[in-house]
């Protein structure tokens, strides 16, 4: 078997409202690996990605992040600690008292260890190919969600992540932005990265992956 | 199928009181237990930065001294003006009853220094960035920003409330240093006013017996502890809110209400421990 990257074992998880969302999930995730999940209910897929990532803790079970554990305080595991996750949720996540360019230096200089010049132009390289030099001086209430999270998809590029955890917002992306969106998930795809990609929206990139359903805290794997 | 019956028995009764008294004294310990805990964690998170971190933790310091020092410090003198001239006509009042005029700037320095200085620097700091930290870290957990931190590796301990809890401290401790200078000169002011004979020359001499390095120590514990805690309590509350944005506002209160509780409780102990 490849080597595992994600692995889940028997996770249970309740929602706050007492919903069963998981009840004893097994499953691994190899390195390399590209899924694509696709789901009835979005909210539980979203809850596998922050399962994944140590973001959510299961009632039962245990999520092991490349071969250790994940626990409260999850900014401590290494895999994290070294900026290996590429985090794209739906609502982006970009830090709303920092303007655009800050929000993909910061990362790059705390996390990745890069000086102030060469993490500024990295990030400068990055907004310009995405089509976003252009808000890099704007705060994120400026630009509309779609900008924002492609922002968020470019934040996590160039973090050049092991693992990607990509949530695309659930309503329609500008043509720009689905197409800067796609190109920059076709290139990660190609990655050695393993992917968990969440949607089967038409603009997202027709590259091979694992195709795996989400229907009532089960998962279902598909054709390749 | 039918619920079970939940049957009563007379110790439920005895001891539901007892249980609720209980709890009472519980909660609170539970919470101060919870902050001195988090303040451990900040402590540490301070201790094990990284050189190469150091740039990055500097940009947010500068914006919270700058938010909670710089811009509050026109307020902070307007009010330290006014205070100091109240507390000299109260003052003055009671001295001049004596004959003891000469005692007015001693007195004066004493109450400023000691207790009036870092109280209202205070009271200030937690009205204006204590609400402002804990709803910025409440909006921020809403919005999935503290979420994002974590996945990219971004310590929030590190990240959020190292620098704020370092601004807190710088911030306090100089507004600290104005609110008593500008305290003293109303003061002067006011008593001016009041007894034309009186030089500034004299007033200064009555202050030298007064201000002493114990006093700028003291000064800058309160300055370090206030400024320290604060906004570390109010980004606590700030990072407890789970789900809804009407949780936002309860988070200020909480985080005002324990902030103020805090610091008049460490006051009194520390006056009675230095002072007493």
């Amino acid at each position: 078997m490849a080597d595992p990257l994600l692995v889940l074992e028997s996770v249970s998880l309740r929602s706050e409202e007492g919903r069963i969302v998981f009840d004893g999930l097994d499953w691994t995730l190899a390195r390399g690996a590209k899924v694509r999940l696709r789901s009835s209910s979005g909210r539980d897929a979203s809850v596998l990605l922050r399962l994944a990532s140590g973001l959510a803790l299961p009632q039962a079970g245990r999520v092991v992040l490349d071969g250790i554990p994940l626990g409260p305080y999850s900014f401590d595991h290494p895999f994290l600690a070294r900026g290996a996750l590429g985090w794209v949720p739906r609502e982006g996540g970009l830090l709303v008292n920092q303007d655009l360019r800050a929000n993909l230096v910061l990362p790059l200089m705390f996390t990745k260890r890069l000086g102030a010049v060469q993490a500024s132009s990295m990030a400068a390289g990055a907004l310009e190919e995405a089509g976003l030099s252009g808000l890099a001086d704007q705060r994120p209430h400026a630009m509309d969600p779609g900008e924002r999270w492609l922002a968020a998809l470019v934040r996590a590029t160039l973090m050049v992540p092991e693992l990607w955890l990509v949530d695309p917002p659930a309503g329609h992306l500008p043509r720009s932005v689905q197409e800067k969106a796609s190109a920059l998930l076709e290139r990660a795809a190609a990655s050695q990265a393993a992917m968990i990609l969440l949607g089967e929206a038409s603009w997202m990139p027709k590259v091979p992956m694992q195709a795996i359903g989400l229907d009532n805290g089960r998962l279902m794997i598909g054709d390749a | 199928m039918s619920a079970p019956k939940t049957r009563f028995h007379a110790w439920d009764w005895i001891f539901s009181p007892a249980a609720r008294l209980g709890k009472q004294v519980r909660l609170p310990l539970e919470r101060v237990g919870s902050a001195a805990w988090l303040m451990s964690r900040v402590v540490r998170g301070l201790f094990r930065l990284r050189l190469d971190q150091l740039d990055v933790v500097y940009r947010i310091l500068r914006m919270q001294v700058k938010f909670t020092a710089l811009d509050a410090l026109l307020l902070t003198v307007v009010t330290a003006l006014l205070m100091g001239g109240i507390t000299l006509i109260q003052v003055f009042g009671q001295l001049s009853s004596y004959g003891a005029e000469d005692y007015l700037s001693k007195l004066l320095a004493k109450l400023v220094i000691r207790e009036l200085g870092p109280l209202l620097v205070g009271v200030i700091v937690i009205g204006r960035s204590g609400t402002a930290v804990a709803a910025e870290m409440a909006s921020m957990k809403l919005s999935g920003e503290v979420d994002a931190l974590v996945a990219m590796g971004m310590n929030p301990v590190q990240f959020l409330l190292v620098p704020r809890m370092l601004g807190g401290m710088i911030s306090v401790f100089s507004l600290i240093v104005f609110f008593d200078a500008a305290a003293l000169l109303g003061g002067f002011v006011l008593a001016w006013l009041l007894l034309p004979t009186l030089s500034f020359a004299s007033f200064l001499a009555g202050l030298e017996g007064v201000i002493g390095i114990r006093e700028l120590a003291i000064t800058l514990l309160k300055g370090l502890l206030f400024g320290g805690a604060v906004p570390v309590l109010c980004a606590a509350y700030g990072l407890r809110v789970k789900r809804s944005a009407t949780e936002v506002p309860q988070a200020v209160t909480k985080g005002v209400v324990a902030s103020l509780l805090m610091m008049f409780l460490a006051d009194a102990l520390l006056s009675l421990a230095l002072y007493g």
